[in-house]
């Protein structure tokens, strides 16, 4: 579901205006998404999903209500304004409590919309997945996968006149090809533009992992030099950066804890080979250029040459701690070097190649230790060559361990994770000493 | 609302289904996020829709809005059909839905104080008490806690001549205190299961005794040695052991993923339908429930979202696997006639789908208390709370660490360890346990947030048990230095 700019704006000028006086900020979000699923060949489930909602938020002093509703007609809106509004009477003073903010004015960045994917049809949805299933069909291959097209648009206005219109589109395509003999493959992306979701490539990569990871050879657990491929690498900065929080920093209860209340931030965390950056204005993985509370958010670079150069700090640390506030990442990209993939594998004398993780948690935030598996394809690297698929492991390590242990980068490209399902813009890295703590019998 | 079902019904029927069904869904939240002195959120969202589930030529087809108006649901029903239509024509297997009667009925949650009448003051005055009362300790940094009640109010109308009418109501409290000192930070959380009841649940807790005991344990993991690797019996509290059922057999028993259903993202499972009646899961005090009738349970109701009346049914009896959790167009991959109900749809906009019912252990036969397992352990570990949390996507290899650890030694409860899990292999963790408590010692614990299919949903479930023990797990460190 989508509302154009004007009629939007227009919807929540008229709730601000029959509240005079009042602080308060309303939002409206919508979308329209066509998804279908397939596995075993065949479509599982097909579905066209429409929602919508209205936010309000009544502010008093130091006190804040929310209501949500998904119903925009006058009587439903009167009653979440009275809602909010109530709330905030009862809600006590948060001393943490922000300021709203007024106009903004944001960086450009590429648009995310693109009137191709929200023209996608059902139909089309169709075609493609019979085109990615058949080319498993002549491997033998069973397939399962997954391919969404949506459009959304965000809207907020607030009565100091912070204002903006956000629109997207969205095209998501997963597939997972698994073989008789014990293989298994997998490919996905992510685009704004469906046309540049290619499903023929995407079909054919998760078909030669299947292929390639037939028949795997039991390997023992340890510690082993690994090229993890971007997807894997997604998910390890992914997770570094969602604890990249100054204040919990701060209050002593991460890994960027130093004693006495002081962090981390410009300590040489990891390799000097490691840059990690965020920027809304990248054509290969644009984002929208706002923040928390609608601050503007333009390149924030979070690591340096293995320098932490930025944390998160919330717009209320940002100022009990005299510093500026920086927002949540916007996306993540990493820089490369100059290698394919192909470069790393030949560069190890032994080794293991890693496709992907799946089920990633926290064990130790103190030392940000995770565990989590290897799934769809995991292979032994002997003398520079891909020598045969081995089992899955189970890991228990540190991101902060992995960018430590950087030995080779290649080329970015965009990837999503398979656990954290975000996109990313990074590279594959060749990191030592990674460490697999116990085997997986999974396929 | 029978009127609105109907035209939807009519209409998919008219545009050539030959199976439809309606949910017309209400869901009312109530979210209060108190971090320590002061209250971060008090929110109240409602969000109203209609999802209607075609078959055509033997495809499903879904469509759904928020706009529930006469106009918008013929609309809706017939794209559904049209969906369903494209959906045919990559057709393996027509859906074959297992017969269930039509049912003209009414079911509630069996609440006794409906939370969103309670004044919010009232609710807001508690979460900051309990925050208070574990800041009050010396060594805790941070109080969090929060409120969550939520309703969802379902209609149920199918073809089959089925009109359901469901209204359940949630609750679900979390309290969290943080420990900091010597270079350490440690949590420890209330233990308080969330369950399909009111705010009696909240009201039958001493919270200020438990926040006070939250914290002090906090602080006392702080200073906790840290735990060794190697082999040890566990016994497992009942609100541990929640999630590891959920994982290792909830999970692997879901016909869904066994059929490769879920093969692109949550995963399969390594109980094939071969294994069906014949795999030995665990050792022979292994009993366990599929249920939707457990009372107050996360996953009770009345009818599930095919329409299928609440059942239960064995998955595990005496150690070997003997059921599946199915749904109406599951049911005939395992020979069954009817379905063992457990289809959900976490919204009005999501499609149903095969979510885990209740599943639970039950409990020993012969008496047995904590006090006598604790007393029989010459040396082991004792696990309280949810932890650290993982396993494969084929459910073989799993590792969980616990919200509390404490050493047992010599039949008695001593130190608190930290930084530690345990990690196995399901079969072989399940073959080893050796004690199950009785009955008298069964609590009804869940999970509140499980996510599953494409696109996610959410569901939550209950996992009772009584307190059980585990010969000779592997134990991991988490412990080290940056």
């Amino acid at each position: 579901m989508t509302i154009d700019e004007k009629e939007t704006i227009s919807l929540l000028q008229n709730i601000i205006s029959e509240n005079p006086g009042k602080d308060m900020g309303i939002g409206v979000s919508g979308r329209e998404t066509g998804s279908t699923r397939f596995a075993n060949n065949a479509i599982t489930t097909n579905g066209v999903y429409n929602g919508l909602d209205l936010y309000v938020e009544v502010t008093k002093g130091k006190k804040r209500g929310i209501a949500v509703i998904n119903e925009l007609n006058r009587e439903k809106i009167k009653e979440a304004v009275a809602r909010a509004d109530a709330l905030a009477d009862v809600a006590p003073e948060n001393p943490e409590l922000m300021p709203a903010l007024g106009p903004q004015t944001y960086p450009k960045v590429p648009t995310l919309f693109y009137k191709s994917t929200t023209e996608f049809s059902p139909g089309q949805r169709v075609d493609s997945i019979i085109s990615a299933i058949d080319k498993g069909k002549k491997e033998k291959l069973t397939s399962a996968g997954f391919f969404e097209t949506s459009s959304s648009f965000s809207a907020y206005l607030n009565s100091k006149g912070l204002s903006y219109y956000l629109l997207a589109t969205r095209s998501y395509f997963s597939n997972t090809f698994r073989s008789s003999e014990e293989g298994s493959g997998w490919a996905s992306a992510e685009e704004e533009n469906v046309e540049r979701v290619a499903v023929g490539k995407l079909a054919e990569d998760a078909v030669r992992k299947a292929i390639d990871s037939r028949n795997p050879r039991p390997l023992p657990a340890g510690k082993y030099t690994v090229i993890l491929e971007p997807a894997a690498v997604a998910d390890m900065v992914w997770y570094l950066l969602y604890n990249f929080t100054a204040r919990e920093a701060d209050e002593g209860r991460s890994f960027l804890s130093l004693p006495d209340g002081k962090n981390r931030l410009g300590e040489a965390l990891v390799s000097p080979k490691v840059n990690i950056w965020s920027d809304p204005a990248l054509p290969e993985i644009p984002a929208f250029p706002l923040g928390e509370d609608g601050l503007p958010q333009e390149k924030t670079v979070w690591i340096e040459k293995g320098v932490i150069k930025n944390l998160i700090y919330t717009r209320f640390w940002a100022e009990k701690m005299g510093k500026a506030p920086v927002s949540f990442p916007a996306n993540i990209i990493m820089g490369g070097e100059n290698h394919r993939l192909e470069d790393l594998i030949r560069s190890t004398e032994k080794g293991l190649l890693v496709s992907r993780f799946w089920y990633i948690r926290d064990l130790n935030p103190m030392i940000l230790l995770l565990t989590g598996l290897t799934r769809d394809g995991t292979f032994l690297i002997e003398k520079g060559k891909v020598s045969h698929p081995v089992n899955n492991f189970r890991f228990n390590e540190s991101p902060v361990n992995v960018l430590k242990n950087v030995e080779m980068i290649s080329q970015p490209k965009r990837a999503v994770g398979g656990e954290t399902g975000q996109s990313a813009f990074v590279p594959a890295l060749k990191i030592k000493e990674f460490n697999f703590s116990s085997v997986s019998d999974a396929v | 609302m029978k009127e609105l079902a109907e035209l939807a019904l009519d209409t998919a029927r008219s545009k050539g289904a030959s199976y439809a069904d309606i949910r017309i869904c209400r869901y009312r939240n109530q979210y209060i996020f108190g971090r320590d002195k002061r209250i971060e959120t008090v929110a109240d969202t409602e969000d109203f829709g209609f999802g209607v589930r075609a078959i055509v030529n033997g495809a499903w087809g879904f469509a759904s809005s928020y706009r529930v108006e006469k106009e918008e649901i013929q609309r809706i029903a017939a794209m559904a059909v049209e969906v369903a239509g494209a959906s045919s024509r990559l057709l393996k297997q027509p859906v074959e839905l297992a017969p269930e009667p039509a049912y003209q009925d009414q079911w509630q949650s069996p609440i006794q104080k409906n939370p969103f009448k309670i004044p919010m003051e009232k609710k807001i005055g508690l979460v900051l008490r309990i925050n208070e009362e574990m800041l009050k300790v010396e060594g805790i940094k941070v109080a969090m806690t929060y409120f969550i009640f939520n309703e969802m109010w379902k209609y149920f109308a199918s073809t089959d001549g089925s009109f359901v009418e469901q209204d359940l109501i949630f609750t679900y409290p979390q309290s969290t205190a943080v420990a900091v000192g010597a270079g350490d930070s440690q949590t420890r959380s209330i233990q308080v299961p969330p369950e399909q009841k009111g705010y009696e649940l909240i009201e039958s807790v001493d919270w200020i005794e438990l926040a006070k005991k939250a914290a002090e344990e906090a602080v006392q993991k702080v200073k906790a040695k840290q735990g060794m690797p190697g082999k040890m019996d566990v016994i497992l509290l009942p609100s541990h052991l929640c999630l590891t059922m959920h994982e290792s057999i909830g999970h692997a028993t879901e016909l869904d993923r066994a059929l490769g259903w879920e093969a692109d993202y949550a995963g399969t499972s390594f109980v094939t339908l071969d294994k069906l009646g014949k795999l030995k899961y665990g050792s022979a005090l292994m009993n366990i429930v599929g249920d939707k009738m457990l009372p107050n349970a996360l996953g009770t109701a009345g009818y599930d979202d095919d329409g299928v009346r609440a059942r239960r049914f064995d998955i595990i009896k005496e150690g070997i696997f003997v059921g599946y959790q199915t749904t109406r167009d599951l049911a005939r991959f395992v020979n069954e006639k009817e379905s063992n109900g457990c289809a959900f749809a976490d919204s009005w906009s999501s499609f149903p789908m095969q979510r885990m019912p209740n599943v639970w252990l039950k409990p020993g036969e012969k008496p047995l208390s904590l006090e006598q397992l604790i007393s029989d352990t010459k040396e082991g570990l004792l696990f309280d709370g949810m932890g650290s949390f993982s396993i494969d996507h084929q459910r073989y290899n799993f590792q969980f660490g616990g919200d509390a650890v404490w050493e047992i030694k010599n039949g008695k409860v001593g130190d608190m360890v930290k930084n530690i899990a345990y990690q196995s292999k399901t079969t072989d963790f399940w073959g080893s346990l050796d004690a199950v408590c009785s009955k008298e010692h069964w609590e009804n614990w869940g999970v509140f947030g499980c996510g599953k299919g494409e696109p996610p949903q959410s569901a939550r479930m209950g996992h009772g048990s009584s307190p059980s023990r585990f010969r000779q797990v592997n134990i991991v460190s988490a412990g080290g230095k940056l």
